[in-house]
């Protein structure tokens, strides 16, 4: 049985975005978001059932996390979990929300995150397992998708200025964002050759900015969904892929070690039924300017290796063959872990979006991507969604 | 004014890298081969994840390696170092790949499958031993 439109996003919320904001803590941007998607999706929290939080693993956060949202939420769920898969986590989130309702497990799930950076009291401790990688100075995704980023350039030529090019296009689009963290500040191609490195060959514009924040989406039955605020914007297919062998050999490293994500995207349109030229609008994940070459690939949209030469010329711009990220994405609009992909998703899809607005947009391809970089062994998941008006 | 500087972190070993780092402290790079394919893995875990056979055997690595990707840090999210430094991502012959720095070599002359020769190295100040790797 295909669960093909079975479910709906019937409701989207974002908090305010910003660089540092103390005002929230990682639980608080959690329950603003909700807030702001239930009420976007004209339910109360009653009528909520069902809760799915991604998980703030650097935020001091430990056990029972989605729990403890829910009760502040004033919500009874009989079905709540946290899940860890990095910036695949989002996309995860609204797969399982329609699995559990189609599995009659409830009826209305909210999925959301938050995020406080600079938590007050809490240490920022060494992550477990950092004996591979910090004992030689590696932490974190920069350098860790430098190096991807490095093999991709001697595997297929692809060039700074490529990379560049994602940079642009996510600048152009946050600057028809007012929610944008990067609005207001304008960027081009020469401005991301000048900027400073911080883990060659990334330049600090290859680089998403520190969010603080928090957002959510509502899923429900498309029954429900027909009689709700907004019109229902229809979960048609959905896919995963996890691993990276490009990382951790079982042979010498070759191109299809780079097609691992693909299956992830290929079971994504075989379940929605619908080709790749169908698709209006893209939102890809771009945790960096990499990871955005990466996704292009993993959808399918060009041949493993030749999204470099794809990002040229204003292609995904607004307005080019295939535009993407159109609220700015995580490199302009925020790094919100990909729920400002799926909340522009949902908002072009109803024709909210005004100045970025893609013209009938009917179909939209959304993808989440999540490294675990500082634990060994370094592996990927990659998640997509293909939605619908 | 000193720049504000943490001490390098010294790896915490756990149940399974136990016999790796006691190797490295006696400067032998220990890697684990699975008894019934042959395959060796990093890092060190209970089953082979070729075949999942639980029976390995620590042997000792040839010490031959390349480079398989680097990055150059100039900015250093944990500041325990002098930067630009680099970390490299390091091809061992016997298949498995690690990370490591890349020593007596310009950050400007690394390469993708540059090849590189192991060594071992004291971390400033500390009685601790970490492989490391310079131009073969």
């Amino acid at each position: 049985m295909s669960l093909k439109d079975t479910c709906a996003i019937v409701g989207v919320g974002m908090t305010k975005l910003a660089r540092k904001n103390p005002e929230r803590s990682t639980i608080g941007f959690a329950l603003e978001g909700c807030k702001r998607a239930i009420e976007d999706a004209g339910l109360t929290k009653d009528d909520v059932d069902g809760l799915l939080l991604v998980h703030p693993s650097q935020q001091g956060e430990r056990h029972g996390f989605s729990g403890r949202v829910a009760d502040l939420l004033g919500i009874s769920s009989t079905f709540n979990a946290t899940v860890d898969c990095g910036g695949a986590t989002p996309l995860v989130l609204v797969q399982l929300a329609a699995m559990a309702i189609n599995a009659g497990m409830c009826h209305t799930v909210v999925c959301c995150y938050g995020w406080q950076n600079n938590p007050i009291d809490v240490p920022l401790g060494l992550p477990p397992g950092f004996e591979f990688t910090l004992t030689y100075g590696e932490i974190g995704a920069n350098p860790f998708l430098a190096h991807v980023a490095q093999r991709h350039m001697h595997d297929f030529g692809t060039t700074s200025r490529q990379l560049g090019a994602v940079a642009v296009a996510c600048r152009k689009h946050a600057n028809m964002n007012p929610n944008a963290q990067m609005y207001g500040r304008p960027m081009t191609l020469e401005d991301h050759q000048n900027s400073r490195m911080i883990a060659e060959p990334f330049r600090l514009l290859d680089c998403p900015p520190w969010t603080d924040g928090g957002g959510a989406v509502v899923v429900t039955s498309a029954e429900r969904a027909k009689d709700l605020k907004h019109r229902p914007i229809y979960i048609s297919g959905w896919g995963q892929a996890h691993g990276a062998p490009l990382l951790r050999p079982w042979r010498r490293p070759e191109v299809s070690d780079w097609a691992v994500w693909s299956k992830g995207g290929d079971m994504t349109f075989e379940m929605a039924g619908v080709s790749r030229k169908d698709i209006d609008v893209c939102q890809l994940y771009d945790a960096f300017t990499i990871v955005f070459l990466l996704q292009l690939e993993a959808g399918g949209f060009c041949k493993v290796g030749e999204s470099g030469p794809f990002v040229e010329d204003g292609r995904i711009e607004l307005g080019g063959e295939l535009p993407c990220n159109t609220a700015g994405g995580l490199l302009s609009e925020g790094h919100t872990f990909g729920f400002g992909h799926i909340v522009e998703g949902v908002r072009q899809l109803r024709g909210d979006c005004e100045e970025r607005q893609v013209k009938d947009a009917e179909l939209a391809f959304i993808t989440g991507f999540g490294g675990v970089v500082n634990e060994y062994p370094p592996t990927f998941s990659f998640a997509s969604l293909i939605i619908r008006r | 004014m000193a720049e504000f500087k943490l001490p390098k972190p010294l790896p915490m070993p756990s149940e399974d890298s136990k016999p790796f780092w006691d190797g490295c402290q006696r400067q032998e790079l220990l890697l684990q081969r699975c008894d019934d394919c042959g395959f060796y893995r990093f890092p060190p875990s209970l089953l082979c994840p070729r075949c999942m056979s639980m029976n390995s055997q620590w042997v000792k690595a040839s010490g031959k390696a390349k480079v398989f990707s680097w990055e150059i840090t100039h900015q250093a999210f944990y500041p325990a170092w002098d930067t630009p430094f680099n970390v490299a991502i390091v091809e061992l012959e016997e298949g498995p790949r690690i990370h490591s720095n890349i020593v007596d070599c310009k950050n400007e002359d690394l390469y993708i499958d540059m090849p590189l020769k192991l060594i071992f190295e004291k971390v400033e100040d500390q009685d601790w031993y970490l492989p490391k790797f310079k131009p073969a």
